[in-house]
C-alpha cells in the first residue's frame, strides 16, 4: 500500500500501470495468437540464432578442452572401472544372444511379426538455452529447412530430451522433460505400469520429473527403468526417460507417485536427435 | 544486453552451484536498477525481458512483466539507500533476486493455468544466495560501464 501511495504521489503510477496494461495486452495477442508471436520471433530468431551458434561453439570447444585436461586423471581409474564393467556384463551378453534367439524363434513359432520402429532422425547441435532458472528450453540449429516441425520428439543417446515447441526455417525451440510444462506419457519397463511424467513439479527436486497416476499396487522399486509408453502420438513408445529413485503413495492413498532421474545428462546436452515422421509397425 | 542473454544461456550450464544457474542477466539488471534508479532500471528490465520472452518464450509478457516489476521495484526500494559497501549489494541482489521469484510465481499463475510451483522456499533462497555470491563481480562491472557513459556522454558544461 505505501508502495502505491508513493507512486501516486510521485506520479509514476500511470506510467507502472500503462506499462502493465501493455504487457497484459501483449500476452492476451500472442498466447492466443501463434501468428502474431511467429511473425515477431522467427526475423528476431533469424538474426540471433548464427550469433548463439557462434557463442555456442566458442563455449563447447573450451569447455571440451577444460574436460579433456581434466579426464586425463581419471583415465587409469576410469579404465580398471571399465574392465570391472566388461567382466560383469559378459555373461550377459550370452544369456542375451541365447534369450533373442529363443524369443525369435517363439515368435516364429507364435507366427507374429517382428515389432520394429522406424525412426528418421535428423541429428541437430544445441545453441541456446534458457538462461533462467524457471524454464526449461533449449534452441538447436535445425528448422522446418531441414524437415523439423512443431511436435516431434527429440532424443540424444541416452534417452529422450524433450520436444519441438516452435519451429522457424533454421531454429527449433525444445521442450525440456524437466520443464514443469512438460508431460508425457510413460510406463515402468519392468512392470508395464502406465503414467505420466511431469517436469519438476513438487516434491520432485530441481533437475528430476515426477511420474504419476501410477496404480497404487503397482510393485514399482529404485532403479526400474522409465520409458515413454507412444500414448499421445508426440514420443514414439520405447524411448528410455529415466530410472526411479523412490517411490511414494499419494495423499490420498489412491495412487502412488515416482520420483525419476532423467536419463539425459542436461547440462552436458550438446548434440540431438529429432525424431522426425516415426511410423510405428506391428 | 542481448549478447549478455546469449552469454548466459550458452555459458551457465558450465557455472551452476548445486543444480542453479547463477542469472547474471537479472544481476545486471537489478545492478542497473541500484545504480540509475526506478525508471531508467524498469526500461532495461522490460526491454530485456521482452527480448527474452522473443528467444526462450512463447508469447511475450512473462518474462518482461516480471523483470519490469523487479528493476522497478528494486529501483525504487534502494533509491534513497547508501550504496557503498559490498555487503549492500549482496543484501540488494538477494532481496531483488527474491522479489524476481516471487513475481515470476504469480505471473506465472497469471498466464500459465497448469503451471504447478516445485519446492518453492528453497528454490527461492538458493537462487537468491546465487546470485548474491556474484553480486560483487557483475555490480562493479555495471557500475564502471555506467561510469564511462556517463562521463562521455552525459557531462554538463
Amino acid at each position: 500500500m505505501i508502495f502505491l501511495f508513493r507512486l501516486l504521489r510521485e506520479g509514476q503510477f500511470w506510467y507502472v500501470l500503462l506499462v502493465i496494461i501493455a504487457l497484459i495486452l501483449a500476452y492476451r495477442f500472442t498466447s492466443v495468437n501463434e501468428n502474431i508471436f511467429n511473425s515477431i520471433e522467427r526475423p528476431f530468431l533469424a538474426v540471433f540464432s548464427p550469433i548463439h551458434d557462434f557463442f555456442s561453439t566458442i563455449v563447447n570447444f573450451i569447455a571440451n578442452k577444460v574436460a579433456s585436461v581434466k579426464d586425463i586423471f581419471y583415465l587409469k581409474s576410469q579404465n580398471e572401472i571399465l574392465k570391472k564393467k566388461i567382466e560383469e556384463l559378459s555373461p550377459y551378453q550370452k544369456i542375451y544372444y541365447e534369450l533373442k534367439t529363443e524369443n525369435e524363434k517363439l515368435r516364429r513359432m507364435l507366427d507374429l511379426k517382428q515389432k520394429t520402429y522406424d525412426f528418421d532422425l535428423e541429428a541437430a547441435e544445441v545453441i541456446g538455452r534458457d538462461p533462467g532458472n524457471w524454464s526449461n528450453i533449449v534452441i538447436i540449429d535445425k528448422g522446418t529447412n531441414s524437415g523439423v516441425y512443431k511436435n516431434m520428439a527429440v532424443i540424444s543417446e541416452d534417452g529422450l530430451v524433450g520436444y519441438t515447441v516452435d519451429v522457424g526455417k533454421n531454429w527449433a525451440k525444445v521442450l525440456i522433460i524437466t520443464d514443469n510444462r512438460s508431460s508425457i506419457s510413460a510406463m515402468i519397463q519392468r512392470t508395464r505400469d502406465n503414467g505420466i511424467v511431469k517436469g519438476s513439479v513438487s516434491p520432485a527436486p530441481p533437475g528430476y520429473i515426477k511420474m504419476v497416476y501410477l496404480p497404487v499396487d503397482a510393485s514399482i522399486v529404485k532403479g526400474d527403468v522409465v520409458i515413454s509408453s507412444g500414448i499421445g502420438g508426440i514420443v514414439p513408445k520405447g524411448i528410455v526417460i529415466g530410472e526411479v529413485v523412490e517411490v511414494k503413495k499419494e495423499s490420498d492413498n489412491l495412487m502412488k507417485y515416482a520420483i525419476v532421474k532423467p536419463a539425459v545428462d542436461f547440462n552436458k546436452l550438446e548434440y540431438v536427435f529429432v525424431i522426425k515422421n516415426y511410423t510405428y509397425r506391428e | 544486453m542481448s549478447f549478455l542473454i546469449i552469454f548466459q544461456s550458452t555459458i551457465s550450464p558450465y557455472i551452476k552451484i548445486g543444480g542453479v544457474n547463477p542469472d547474471f542477466f537479472l544481476i545486471m539488471l537489478l545492478s542497473i536498477s541500484i545504480i540509475k534508479g526506478p525508471e531508467r532500471g524498469s526500461l532495461y528490465g522490460l526491454a530485456g525481458g521482452i527480448i527474452e520472452d522473443i528467444i526462450y518464450g512463447r508469447f511475450i509478457g512473462l518474462n518482461s512483466l516480471t523483470k519490469f516489476l523487479t528493476c522497478y521495484i528494486t529501483g525504487w526500494g534502494t533509491k534513497n539507500l547508501f550504496k557503498g559497501p559490498v555487503l549492500f549489494t549482496i543484501a540488494f541482489i538477494f532481496t531483488g533476486t527474491l522479489i524476481y521469484n516471487l513475481l515470476y510465481l504469480i505471473v506465472n499463475f497469471m498466464f500459465i493455468p497448469f503451471f504447478e510451483p516445485r519446492n518453492i522456499v528453497l528454490f527461492f533462497v538458493y537462487t537468491a544466495i546465487v546470485n548474491a555470491i556474484f553480486s560483487p563481480l557483475v555490480y562493479n562491472l555495471v557500475y564502471k560501464i555506467e561510469h564511462f557513459f556517463d562521463y562521455y556522454f552525459n557531462v554538463k558544461y
